[in-house]
């Protein structure tokens, strides 16, 4: 019965509904962990978008770099900081399921929603009509967009060095 | 990607091979003077291949960059600013006890980012130059940590140009949706008449406040004071310059295009670039008029000065666009010009006290009496900011007068000229008050300055007054172009 109203868009709608939702959720959450776990159910939604697009390679990109690595070095600073007080003083006390049930009702909405996309052989084919490739994706960057990549490769390092600076403890003494 | 468009970005490439290099420096010896100087040789080698390149036709570098001569003379602009900031980097460095190494990278990369900009012919490397620029100056703008205000300032200036970039990028992606293509030269929309999609029109206002934040247009513009103020002097003029000059150049790039130029002839775009224009002139001038502190005068001065460089932007016709090019170009070379002259006074006078207090109108009372060659290159510079004639100034302001005139753009030479004249509200009094008697017995001014010093302030005297009473030295060269 469902599966039937399923079509490619509505589905690439309700992904995008939910990283709205989760998106909202993240800015008003007092607590930064709490917070934490919608943004990645937001990247995740995102993520689902992109599939729903024809770029698995961007969706995978997507899951691996920012539901992956970024997320888990934002928990890394926070737990590192040690924000004490800060983190708990307008939080509310974690008691119950309520904390973790919204981020839950939203991943199982984003899961059923690929379920469906996988189980539809309509929507499998109108996704593999249109695929972007890895193969096409990295044809791209290293042809036509090379001097692009390699710009954003000093843009990394103007980053890093900014933030070193910023981060770097005072004076240790030495000669210049 | 064949030799001969390689050959094009070589000024771009010394840059970036530079900074490269200057890490290799840092790991072998840290010593503050080696990679003073090797910046500066970097800076002097991309110079002179700058201009070893002027004479050749446009030529697109891959789909993201076209180097013309226009962006050539824009680069040697920023190199040169950029040299001057090297040189009152290192008298203000001298202060700050500390190892500086990653002050002269991010100085490269500064450059780097303005050079991309320059060049730039296509959505993606704009942003990504952007970015380079923004990212590189919030490392330069908070630098001396122990500064009153500096990390304060420092994070400003980067959640709110993260925030402008986001808005430039949602542009560019609604652009992008309407035409398919993020090239600045083929971005061409259906029926380029009178009906412009609604899409398109939104995503070039977006795009225009992403860049007007960076061009500190109002109402924009909020955070320009505080962050002249919290940076350092030099770091202050590399904002005033570098990084204007750099996005009013792109800017014009992106908006000279058959495209753009008919798109913005629409109705509502018009007046609304119209608006910020005149905003920005009037605005910025009146909140000018009360300032003590001498870097908020400068920034508040700076967005009237882009204000009435947006002139150029709304002109109608494709045949005024040499000479819309020419107004620019000389225009930025006027502005940059007085504000290293600026600058360098302020860093000298850095020097002579504590570096991290604030200049204020009051510290230049009677400074004529005590150290006249300073006081001289204060009187040129802020006359050249006024407009007055025998100033490069002035020339450049009658550039954008006759521009405005021919494309009858009233509302705006209107807005100009009324700008002008609250301008010298602020302006002459800074003046009068180098010549005030009341603290002459002061000794605060004796600290006498060296050889070079003199030299320095002496070649921007002769520099300015030598474009403002010969404008063809540089108009000619323009004019070839």
């Amino acid at each position: 019965m469902i599966v039937r109203f399923a079509s490619i868009e509505s589905l690439f709608y309700l992904a995008a509904l939910i990283a709205i939702i989760a998106s909202l959720k993240v800015v008003t959450q007092k607590n930064t962990v709490h917070a934490l776990l919608y943004l990645v159910v937001s990247l995740l939604a995102v993520a689902v978008c992109f599939y729903l697009m024809g770029a698995p390679f961007a969706a995978g990109l997507e899951v691996i770099v920012y539901a992956g690595a970024i997320l888990v070095l934002f928990v890394f600073a926070i737990m590192m900081f040690g924000l004490k007080n800060d983190e708990t003083k307008y939080a509310p006390q974690s008691k119950g399921l309520t904390i973790w049930l919204g981020p839950c009702v939203l991943a199982v909405l984003l899961l059923v929603a690929l379920l469906f996309s996988f189980d539809s052989a309509d929507i499998q084919q109108q996704l593999n009509a249109t695929v972007i490739s890895s193969k096409e994706v990295g044809i791209l960057l290293y042809g036509p967009y090379l001097l692009a990549v390699e710009i954003a490769s000093f843009l990394l390092l103007a980053g890093l060095v900014a933030g070193y600076h910023y981060a770097k403890p005072d004076a240790q003494g030495g000669h210049l | 990607m064949d030799l001969l468009a390689l050959s094009m970005i070589i000024p771009q490439l010394i840059i970036a091979a530079g900074i490269v290099l200057a890490m290799l420096l840092v790991a072998w010896r840290r010593s503050q003077q080696l990679i003073a100087n090797f910046t500066l040789f970097i800076l002097i080698l991309s110079l002179v291949a700058t201009i070893n390149g002027f004479g050749v036709d446009k030529l697109s570098v891959t789909q993201l960059l076209a180097v013309d001569d226009y962006s050539r003379f824009a680069f040697i602009l920023v190199l040169s600013a950029t040299m001057i900031c090297l040189y009152l980097s290192k008298i203000m460095l001298k202060q700050v006890e500390d190892v500086h190494d990653e002050y002269y990278l991010l100085l490269l990369l500064v450059v780097l980012g303005a050079g991309i900009l320059v060049v730039s012919d296509h959505f993606a490397s704009l942003f990504l130059g952007f970015e380079l620029l923004s990212i590189a100056l919030v490392g330069l703008v908070g630098y001396c940590r122990k500064a009153p205000n500096a990390v304060e300032t420092g994070f400003k200036y980067l959640i709110l140009s993260a925030s402008a970039s986001s808005f430039m990028l949602l542009g560019i992606a609604f652009i992008y949706a309407q035409t398919g293509d993020l090239s600045f030269t083929q971005s061409s929309i259906e029926n380029t008449g009178l009906t412009i999609p609604l899409l398109y029109q939104i995503g070039f206002m977006l795009f225009f406040s992403g860049v007007a934040f960076k061009l500190s247009l109002v109402p924009f513009h909020f955070w320009t004071p505080d962050v002249y103020q919290g940076a350092s002097s030099p770091v202050a003029m590399l904002l005033a310059t570098v990084s204007k000059c750099a996005m009013f150049i792109v800017l014009l790039k992106c908006c000279y295009t058959a495209t753009n130029l008919a798109v913005l002839q629409h109705e509502k775009l018009f007046e609304f670039i119209s608006w910020i224009a005149i905003l920005s002139m009037i605005v910025g001038n009146s909140l000018a008029l009360k300032q003590q502190s001498i870097k908020r005068l400068l920034a508040y001065s700076s967005i009237a000065h882009m204000g009435y460089l947006l002139i150029v932007v709304l002109i109608s016709n494709s045949s005024g666009l040499n000479m819309a090019w020419q107004s620019v170009l000389f225009y930025l070379t006027a502005y940059l010009l007085a504000n290293a002259s600026i600058f360098t006074v302020i860093t000298l006078m850095d020097r002579d006290r504590d570096v991290y207090l604030d200049v204020t109108i009051n510290d230049w009372c009677g400074l004529f009496w005590q150290q006249p060659l300073k006081a001289c290159l204060l009187i040129f510079s802020l006359l050249s900011f006024a407009g007055i004639p025998l100033t490069a100034g002035f020339i450049g302001k009658f550039y954008l007068v006759s521009l405005a005139a021919n494309q009858s753009l009233w509302a705006l030479l209107a807005a100009l000229i009324i700008g002008s004249g609250i301008a010298l509200a602020y302006y002459l009094p800074v003046i009068f008050s180098l010549f005030s008697q009341d603290q002459v017995s002061d000794d605060k001014h004796t600290v006498s300055m060296s050889l070079l010093e003199k030299f320095v302030v002496t070649l921007f005297i002769f520099t300015g007054l030598a474009i403002g009473i010969f404008p063809d030295a540089i108009g000619s060269v323009l004019q070839a172009i």
